[in-house]
């Protein structure tokens, strides 16, 4: 059969079988009425070829809204709570190395991995939403051509486009994905979605080095992280995780109103996950992270374990035009992008943000500062990404992520300073 | 089924127009103080706007399948329409714990907010397409 045709020998089966059942239906039931149900009213713009786009990117902002803005004060009162523990500590506990691990380490690690509850709650939430309503499905059916062509599944734009706000609820959103190559691939492009806690990096960066062109330099790092993430796509695709992705065979649920019950309990069960993982593996990486940023003892940062690896690898970051200052806060990336700016700050010895900008414009040049946002774009993502990929995906797919990222922050670097050379930059 | 085409058509161009407006007023400067200058914001004032729109015609030629506009367009007027009251409350949360000094509620009045009692009308509409499903009869052979 599927020789004949020329058509995938699943979609050949599933079209005889609707052939097969609509012969049944004509022969035993009988229409009274010729109107359109409720579904199929509403799928005629939901899935209309001009609106459908459209309407899609409309509830991705709200999705966006309703994780990220309605999630904020929650974040920052975690955040609150923990810096009064840490001040408790700070103002009670004499011995200094005892005060260091509690507050910083225990207060401050247990500060930023919590933080993360409020969004990931948030987008389960919304994700049952939109799963129960029936339009989850809809979504899959508007993008699959589409994401099939670099490799991916249609229902993959929706952890993607989560990126650009956090990778963590993101990655934990492929779940929806049920072909299990395309997911993987999905993970493991993700980090590559521009997240918010970059930001605060590239507007340092651009603002200092770019003028009235920060805003372009700022746009240029969220389009080359969608272009690298569909370049990696199809390259993994290609070499990596083998196979064709599964043609997209669902049946259309009728849409139906979702019920608080149900949405609370799955976001419950979904983001229960995350505080397993935030007890065990986030929460003892934030505090290695702190063992060797305050290591040897008394040390200062530049001083500390940290700091010598910087200096250590200033050498290979010597062709992109890195001081070791900025090696060193790409060390500190590593836990959390939204650290760097504040690296900056200590390692200069400044503090606000344009001061630290004034520091950095007499140790970088123009050139070095654009590939520095393109090498924080891409780079490991943080701690709490690569976890959460470990989790979803195991170690042997974390290492991978970490490994790729690394290996083409550089080259893209590289050529970022190569090509900026040879034009004169 | 023509007022519901004329309803459609009303909501549809307030919504149209407000978009436009945010967008153009957000590149040209032009920022009358009821309209906020977010160009996301302004894209999905014109989504609902066009959503409303794309079933006027059939409506007016008394087809039933043009409701599908107006019951979408009501359904996202009015979900965007609670999302921006939940934001105005996280704003003022944040207000409140010292993170957004300076917020003033008006800010956070957005358009959907106080467009969204409009779509309310629209409600009778779903149960009219509900009464009107397809009725299916088994007839055994």
């Amino acid at each position: 059969m599927d020789e004949r045709s020329q058509i995938d020998p699943e979609l050949a089966l599933v079209n005889k079988r609707y052939e097969l059942i609509d012969q049944i239906v004509d022969r035993v039931v009988r229409r009274v009425s010729s109107e359109l149900t409720l579904s199929e009213l509403l799928d005629r713009v939901l899935l209309h070829r001009f609106l459908a786009i459209p309407i899609f990117l409309a509830v991705m902002w709200a999705v966006f809204q309703f994780a990220f803005t309605v999630s904020a004060p929650f974040v920052t009162l975690i955040g609150d709570l923990f810096g009064w523990l840490a001040g408790l500590v700070n103002s009670h506990i004499l011995v200094g190395w005892l005060r260091s691990l509690l507050a910083d380490g225990v207060f401050g690690g247990l500060g930023f991995v919590l933080s993360f509850i409020p969004p990931i709650f948030l987008v389960f939430f919304a994700l049952a939403v939109l799963e129960d309503s029936g339009y989850l499905a809809r979504i899959a059916f508007i993008w699959d051509r589409l994401m099939t062509r670099i490799g991916l599944s249609g229902k993959s734009v929706l952890p993607l486009l989560l990126g650009f706000g956090c990778n963590v609820p993101a990655i934990m959103a492929t779940r929806v994905i049920e072909d299990e190559q395309s997911r993987l691939i999905t993970i493991l492009v993700n980090p590559l979605m521009s997240c918010s806690a970059r930001l605060p990096v590239y507007l340092l960066i651009a603002g200092t080095f770019f003028g009235e062109f920060a805003g372009t330099a700022v746009f240029s790092m969220y389009l080359l992280g969608v272009l690298l993430a569909i370049l990696i796509a199809f390259v993994l695709r290609r070499f990596a995780v083998r196979g064709e992705p599964t043609p997209l065979l669902i049946e259309l649920p009728e849409y139906s109103r979702p019920t608080l019950k149900n949405t609370t309990i799955r976001m419950w069960e979904e983001g229960k996950i995350f505080l397993k993982k935030a007890a065990t593996v986030l929460f003892f990486g934030a505090l290695l992270v702190w063992l060797l940023s305050t290591q040897p003892w008394g040390a200062e940062v530049a001083d500390s374990y940290l700091g010598r690896l910087g200096h250590l690898l200033e050498p290979l970051f010597r062709p992109l035009g890195f001081p070791w200052q900025a090696v060193v806060a790409l060390f500190s990336g590593f836990l959390a992008k939204e650290i760097v700016v504040g690296t900056f700050g200590v390692l200069y010895s400044v503090s606000g943000e344009a001061a630290i900008g004034g520091a950095l414009a007499q140790s970088m040049s123009p050139l070095a500062a654009f590939a520095f946002m393109a090498f924080v774009l891409i780079y490991v993502p943080c701690l709490a990404t690569i976890g959460m990929i470990k989790g979803e995906a195991g170690w042997r797919w974390a290492a991978v992520a970490v490994g790729y990222e690394l290996a083409l922050a550089y080259l893209v670097a590289l050529f970022i300073v190569g090509a900026g050379r040879i034009l004169g930059f | 089924m023509k007022a519901a085409a004329t309803y459609s058509l009303g909501l549809g161009t307030i919504y149209l127009g407000m978009g436009l407006l945010e967008i153009l007023g957000s590149y040209l400067g032009i920022r009358p103080s009821f309209i906020p200058h977010n160009i996301l914001g302004g894209f999905v004032l014109a989504v609902i706007g066009g959503i409303y729109l794309s079933g006027v015609k059939d409506l007016w030629q008394g087809r039933r399948e043009g409701l599908a506009g107006t019951l979408v367009g009501m359904a996202l007027a009015l979900g965007f329409g609670g999302l921006y009251l939940l934001v105005m409350g996280a704003d003022f949360l944040s207000y409140l714990i010292g993170d957004l000094e300076g917020w003033r509620p008006l800010a956070d009045l957005r358009p959907e907010i106080w467009l969204a009692p409009l779509a309310l009308p629209g409600l009778r509409l779903i149960r009219q397409a509900r009464l009107a499903r397809d009725v299916i009869e088994g007839r055994p052979e």
